[in-house]
């Protein structure tokens, strides 16, 4: 399995992490290592089902009640940035 | 031997007889966190001994008021700093999580409040969660007690060393692929993963959510069943949390003959001299004792360590992509949200936490998918298959817990997957989502302590009890505690 630099930029960006040139180089190396090493999945031909999950475990409800909640000043309490009663952050929408 | 060494189980006891008091106790671990901390490490956070000591003077209270709560009421304990502890920083040992103060706690942390536990601190871990050998931690160190040259195994490393040194009477640490058996390994203690759903996760910082359990970190298996008692309840907060009714301190019993033990011989023989020495006497001991030996020979070894690392590094860049910075933790301003998104966890996060969350989104994009993800969970499917086929023939699975014993700290690593060898006989048991214990079984030549691993069926948490219960009657391994500075003053007990 290659990986290029330009996977590894692909990735970053998907992930939401920046990297400099020397790091790309290093974790493309990574990369290749750790992909080599999961390609061991695919020694066994095994046809079975997925499971994402062990449990036999369907919809699980509980019951629809107002119940105590976080007072707003503890809800913004671990706020890098927040102003009366909202969390503040950078514009998410572009100016027209 | 001074109180802090000693077990949860008799300390719990001398309180009830007021020969001692909770005060004392906690006096002792502060006293061994004063001698230990600089060399072994273990803690992130440790509280001001004034909120201890008024911790332990409530049971002192409840005592002399003849309402002792439970067997923890007065007992030190620390946590791993991935549990939400209301007004006490949790920091998943990263950057980016330094300066968060929850401001609601994990159920885990709730039921032992309620049992009058001591909270000491917040032990170390690797960052997130994700290493074997604690040396992933961005904010503190940990050192094996038996060789502070050497790691003291991960990712529950603070956990396990606090509880080996007399830092702490028993932890609670989180195990993933065997986050909690490793470190008990290296650091000749107990460690204890229960089935996935047992214990509730509300509160505890996920790595990979379908794999994740908390377990106890102990000095002997009755410790373990004290604890699990406290710990295994339903939680509605939780929607996989199941419903078992357990008293396994009560039915804990001895009486193991006629249960058939499996094992692959290719797992054992696949360890160091030592480890392998150690294991196959404790086999012979388990014989000694009426156990009968199934041989079993699964098809998954090669394939379940890969599985593992796609499906824990597939939910971890998933479960990951919140730490964001916009409304909880470390914020690193860009010149738009993106680039604060970016600036944000290239600053926060760690290189191994980054490896897995590259590999992570690899394994989910389109392309790669049905090649990676999705066979690892056909693997997984596979793997639960052979445990159920194996638990037709076999009441336990014995295995060793690891390859080799502690190594040293600072080791170069040519590959990083070259760590992920310490994991490869405890992931199945998350996989296949089945109990696991690690229990001392020897030492090596280099005075390095050996763990026995012991897989059970689901909810079979008793079974495994007890049959580390009987081989810890039977051999003196748990009951050594490495020598620590500073010692053999006073408090003979």
């Amino acid at each position: 399995m290659q990986i290029s630099s330009d996977d590894v930029k692909r990735l970053a960006e998907l992930s939401r992490l920046a990297f400099n040139e020397e790091e790309i180089a290093q974790m493309q190396e990574n990369l290749v290592d750790m992909i080599q090493y999961a390609d061991r999945v695919n020694a066994t031909a095994c046809d079975m089902q997925a499971k994402e999950h062990i449990l036999p475990l369907h919809n699980v409800f509980r019951e629809d009640v107002v119940q105590e909640s976080l007072s707003n000043d503890e809800a913004l309490k671990n706020a890098p940035e927040s102003e009366e009663m909202y969390f503040k952050v950078p514009q998410v929408m572009e100016d027209e | 031997m001074r109180l802090c060494d000693m077990p949860l189980y008799q300390l719990s006891a001398m309180l009830d007889e007021k020969s001692i008091s909770a005060k004392e106790i906690a006096q002792d671990v502060m006293k061994r966190i004063g001698e230990a901390n600089a060399t072994v490490g273990g803690y992130i956070t440790i509280l001001d001994e004034k909120e201890i000591m008024e911790s332990a003077q409530k049971t002192d209270e409840r005592i002399a008021a003849g309402a002792r709560r439970s067997k923890i009421d007065g007992i030190p304990y620390a946590l791993k700093d991935n549990m939400c502890t209301k007004g006490i920083r949790t920091t998943c040992s990263s950057k980016l999580l330094e300066n968060f103060v929850p401001v609601y706690n994990a159920t885990v942390y709730e039921h032992l409040i309620n049992a009058g536990g001591v909270l000491v601190g917040k032990a170390d871990m690797d960052e997130f969660a994700m290493g074997s050998a604690n040396e992933n931690s961005a904010l503190s160190f940990t050192r094996n007690p038996w060789d502070t040259k050497k790691v003291a195994g991960g990712s529950s490393g603070g956990s396990s060393a606090t509880v080996a040194s007399g830092q702490a009477v028993f932890s609670l640490g989180s195990d993933t692929g065997g986050s909690i058996r490793l470190p008990a390994s290296f650091c000749g203690i107990t460690g204890f993963k229960p089935t996935y759903s047992a214990v509730p996760r509300y509160g505890v910082i996920a790595f990979a959510s379908s794999l994740d359990q908390v377990g106890p970190l102990t000095k002997d298996i009755r410790d373990t069943a004290i604890v699990l008692d406290e710990i295994v309840k339903y939680d509605d907060k939780d929607s996989t949390s199941a419903k078992i009714a357990t008293n396994y301190a009560q039915n804990l019993n001895n009486n193991i003959k006629g249960m058939r033990i499996g094992v692959d011989a290719s797992l054992v023989e696949a360890t160091d001299e030592d480890t392998k020495a150690a294991v196959l006497t404790a086999i012979e001991k388990f014989k000694e004792m009426g156990c009968k030996i199934v041989d079993l020979s699964f098809n998954h070894n090669e394939i379940m360590v890969a599985a593992y690392y796609i499906i824990s590094s597939a939910e971890a860049s998933s479960n990951l992509a919140r730490f964001d910075g916009m409304t909880y933790g470390v914020r690193r301003e860009g010149e738009n949200v993106i680039d604060t998104y970016v600036n944000t966890r290239s600053w926060g996060f760690g290189p191994e936490v980054k490896r897995r969350i590259m590999m992570g989104t690899f394994v989910l994009s389109s392309g790669y998918y049905d090649a990676y993800y999705k066979k690892a969970l056909q693997d997984r499917t596979l793997i639960k298959h052979n445990f159920d086929a194996a638990f037709e023939l076999c009441d336990c699975v014995l295995s060793p817990t690891t390859i080799f014993t502690a190594y040293d700290a600072g080791k170069k690593l040519e590959h990083p997957t070259d760590a992920y060898m310490s994991d490869v006989f405890t992931p199945m048991a998350n996989i296949a989502g089945l109990p696991a214990a690690s229990i001392p079984c020897g030492f090596a030549k280099n005075g390095m302590p050996i763990g026995l691993q012991l897989i059970g069926n689901s909810y079979q948490e008793q079974t495994l009890l007890n049959m580390a219960y009987a081989y810890q009657q039977e051999t003196d391994f748990h009951l050594q505690r490495p020598k620590m500075t500073g010692e053999g003053e006073k408090d003979e007990v």
